[in-house]
């Protein structure tokens, strides 16, 4: 984070994130999650009948299910489901000029580079604020290819036809206990549908941002590549510092049919107070390609094991990701892949780096089931330490059946070369200097992988979390 | 220890009974394994119900007897062999011929013999790895096995060989501890084999101790008959400058379960696991470590190799621990499933957790066919594919065995390999 001091009359301001707007919403749900809540989210949001249903058996189920502590870190105890707001929002509907937004949603875009990257940059960008899209908008040109970009609510209103056959499908309800919750109060997210033989040349972006304190985003994306289209999608996320917790719990749906490719790029800022609980997985069918590409910096507690379910001949899974832990965070982190089709191949590269008391976990599951024949996996797994305090735990698992199959799974765990850095320090650098060129040397090669823009404001965004942790 | 010695209770050390009596109450009180338990993951918790559920054996037939006798055979030159069937020591007699500074005593008689360092080393760490109610069950029930004591200094070049046999249905508890003082040497292979077909269980347990600078190569050949189980908890706790390799190798049982835990106690220590298994038919074979890095500098490498055929399944689960402050921690663990049928299953967990810098450690996972391009160059060369496949499948198991670091014990183990799976040429 940048020590920026740059005052702003009516908001707080401390770092490139961690500022926030004074409340001046329109709906609020008030604290704690029953019917109620539910009752006031479908009623503000004019849901239909099925979605208020499908919201109260979530609710059930989320009610059923214990905290999955018997394998994850005890902190999840430490969120209290009754302390949060589940809906906040202004006005409604999204804005599809900019000049209509609001002016304080507007400054926190504008500080955030939203619209400089619309304009240079992407196929359409939608911006969500608390719990909906605050700005949607997506290039004529693109929409004329017959192109959706909406958000969720507008999704299942305006194409249900397309949406409800696949919303929940990918992600059910009771997979877990936190995709159970949001699909009890999700609101906002994006709805992208491709149709046959479209190839959006420039990404579709979404940034989600939290302004409140104790509050709950719970966004849900879907996103359907129909026949040989071909899509990217950034999504950038960012809240600023409260003293009480906050809690982020997305869950994402990919569907690439035949022929198609799916890029899903995450780059997350979170503040250290957000506990960030997303289920995320693609449903990739015959030749299909769902490629995520991931970065984890901040948060308390991150648990984010995007998936691919290969289930069409020769579809394709791959999963890049990076998690930075600093002191008082935990990044558990991973990927799944799912082969359920023959020949069906899938990669996964991690990196992790902890630095100060951080903790960075890679927890990974790769599947090759009876009768399927030629599936390959590779997995690749890194981590880095920085100081003695840090930490790093690596758990996958691997299960195979029959002989027609190779997997491979490599982890290593090292630390910076104390002759690497002596070589830097030698030739004038400051011993964080050469850390910090250390650590984007570690990653370098990731970090090709995400779009220029991105990979600048990583390797920023790395230095700014390294600045300090030395010694 | 004598036949007289076990038909005669009242003659074992009181705290040691009394120490039984309370594993049997824990054992009574505690819960069977249930499925969600992380380290019963893959794993199947029904064959462990089965095994916690089957008696001890009953007293062998002389005729039996003398068979365990005459096929106690390997083409290993031993210092001793002693021979052990269904919990009874055949040849007593074996015992005499030890070097000075070697103590070979069974373990009842040990329990009086040497109180102190049986209090100090009996079952004295509590199993980590799912099986605790196996170990409380052997804890209850043992009564056969060897303590092997090994003075300051003493380097014994030959190694000790035991065998234990099982005959008709039930469960037999063999106890190995071996404690090596420093700077001392010592080698014991075991071997686990049944008489008959019965319904059979070994719930074996083994723990190891090299003091400063001491070695100690150990391993065991499983080799029951299809109908039976078999659990082996082993550990190894290993000191400044020592080195500790264990070998545990398993060509039968329908049912294995291995917990091998290495615990790297001082600075410079070294620990060597190492696991063959070769399962065919509907075996299963579960395989959970744990290598404990307490001490900085020390070095763990761990490699298991497995053979599946048929609709034969394993389950691997290994997690390399890094203690805070082990820093200059050197620490590897390799798994690789070599799969030769279309309904064989191979699951592997490795894992790594790390609380220390300054480490090396990897792991790694590989479940793959035969290389097509081998088996291509050895068939061109007029060798008949089954035979290809063999001569593969043993070199691809060879490297375990070079690890060992001792010549006579790996031609040993490698011939019971070979023998298995008699090529067919």
């Amino acid at each position: 984070m940048s020590t920026e001091t740059e005052e702003i009359a009516d908001i707080k301001v401390d770092t490139i994130g961690d500022f926030y707007f004074p409340e001046n919403h329109v709906y609020d749900a008030g604290f704690g999650l029953s019917e109620k809540t539910i009752d006031y989210i479908c009623d503000v949001k004019n849901d239909p009948e099925w979605v208020r249903e499908f919201r109260k058996k979530a609710l059930q189920v989320f009610n059923e299910k214990p905290m999955p502590t018997h394998w994850a870190t005890k902190d999840l105890e430490n969120i209290h489901f009754d302390e949060f707001r589940y809906y906040l929002a202004g006005d409604r509907k999204p804005k599809r000029s900019w000049d209509e937004v609001p002016e304080e949603i507007k400054r926190t875009f504008d500080r955030l580079g939203i619209p400089e990257q619309e304009r240079k940059y992407l196929a359409g960008v939608e911006a969500q604020y608390d719990s909906e899209a605050a700005y949607s908008n997506i290039k004529a040109a693109v929409e004329e290819q017959g192109v959706i970009f909406v958000n969720s609510t507008e999704g299942l209103q305006k194409h249900p036809e397309i949406f409800r056959k696949w919303f929940g499908k990918v992600i059910p309800t009771g997979d877990n206990k936190f995709s159970a919750l949001n699909s009890a109060v999700f609101s906002g997210g994006s709805f992208i549908y491709i149709p046959p033989g479209v190839k959006v040349k420039h990404p579709l972006q979404a940034y989600f941002r939290i302004n409140s304190e104790q509050f709950g985003q719970f966004e849900r994306t879907l996103i359907i590549a129909d026949e040989g289209a071909e899509v990217m999608y950034m999504e950038g996320c960012t809240a600023p510092k409260f003293e009480t917790a906050t809690l982020h719990s997305a869950v994402v749906e990919l569907v690439a049919m035949k022929d198609a490719k799916i890029q899903y790029v995450t780059v997350q800022n979170w503040s250290s107070n957000v506990f960030n609980l997303v289920t995320k997985r693609g449903l990739a069918h015959e030749n299909a390609e769902i490629r995520w590409i991931d970065c984890n910096i901040g948060s308390r507690l991150t648990m984010k094991y995007p998936g691919v379910v290969m289930k069409g001949r020769k579809a394709r899974g791959e999963v890049i990701s990076i998690a930075l832990a600093n002191t008082g965070q935990h990044q558990d982190t991973g990927a799944k892949m799912i082969h359920a089709a023959d020949e069906t191949t899938s990669n996964v590269i991690s990196k992790s780096i902890s630095i100060g008391q951080g903790r960075s976990t890679y927890r990974g599951l790769v599947h090759i089931p009876k009768h399927l024949k030629g599936c390959k996996n590779n997995t690749e797994c890194d981590a880095l330490l920085i100081n003695s305090r840090s930490r790093t735990d690596t758990y996958p698992a691997i299960s195979v059946r029959g002989n027609q199959h190779a997997t491979q799974h490599e982890a290593s765990v090292s630390q910076v070369s104390a002759e690497q850095l002596f070589y830097m320090q030698q030739r004038g650098l400051s011993e964080a200097e050469a850390m910090s060129l250390s650590v984007n040397g570690f990653i370098n090669d990731l970090v090709r992988e995400f779009p220029m823009e991105y990979s600048v404001e990583l390797k920023r965004l790395i230095d700014l979390e390294m600045e300090g942790s030395v010694g | 220890m004598s036949t007289a010695l076990m038909s005669a209770p009242a003659t074992v050390a009181t705290w040691f009974s009394k120490l039984q009596y309370q594993a049997g109450e824990r054992f009574a009180a505690m819960p069977s394994p249930i499925r969600t338990d992380e380290h019963w993951r893959y794993g199947s918790v029904k064959q462990a119900e089965a095994m916690l559920a089957i008696e001890s054996v009953a007293a062998l037939s002389d005729a039996d007897k003398g068979r365990a006798l005459s096929e106690s055979t390997s083409t290993l030159e031993a210092a001793v062999r002693l021979i052990f069937a269904n919990d009874e020591l055949l040849n007593p007699e074996a015992l005499g011929s030890l070097p000075e500074g070697v103590t070979l005593v069974p373990l009842l008689e040990a329990a009086s013999r040497m109180p102190e360092l049986m209090q100090e080393h009996f079952m004295a760490r509590e199993t980590s790895l799912g099986g605790i109610k196996f170990s409380q069950m052997h804890q209850a029930r043992t009564r056969a096995g060897i303590v092997l004591h090994v003075a300051k200094g003493v380097q014994m070049e030959k190694p000790i060989e035991v065998f234990h046999w099982i005959g008709g249905r039930g469960s037999v508890f063999p106890h190995t501890l071996i404690v090596s003082e420093p700077n001392s040497q010592i080698t014991v292979l075991e071997h686990q084999r049944s008489l008959d077909d019965e319904e059979q269980g070994v719930v074996a347990v083994t723990d190891l101790h090299a003091r400063d600078g001491a070695k100690i190569i150990y391993g065991v050949v499983q080799d029951l008959n299809l109908k039976s189980r078999a659990v082996h908890l082993t550990s190894a706790s290993v000191h400044k400058a020592a080195t500790a390799t264990a070998l545990l190798m398993n060509l039968g049982a329908a049912w294995v379960r291995n917990e091998s835990v290495s615990r790297m106690e001082g600075a410079g220590a070294e620990s060597y696991m190492l696991g063959v298994s070769s399962p065919h038919d509907t075996q299963e074979v579960d395989q959970r470590t744990f290598q404990h890095h307490a001490a900085p500098r020390a070095k763990s490498d761990l490699l298991y190799k497995n053979v599946l055929d048929d609709q034969a399944r394993t389950v691997f689960s290994g997690l390399i621990f890094v203690d805070e402050g082990a820093h200059y921690t050197d620490a590897y663990q390799t798994c690789r499933n070599l799969l030769n049928s279309d309904t064989c299953e191979a699951n592997s967990m490795p894992g790594l957790e790390i609380n220390a810098d300054q480490v090396k450690c990897s792991h790694g996972s590989t479940s793959s066919p035969v290389d097509k391009d081998e088996l291509f160059y050895l068939m061109a060369r007029g060798i008949p594919d089954q035979a290809s496949r063999t001569l593969i499948t043993l070199g691809f198991l060879e490297d375990v065995f070079t690890r060992l670091n001792h010549e006579a014990l790996q031609t040993a183990v490698c011939q019971r390999l070979e023998e298995k799976f008699a090529v067919p040429f």
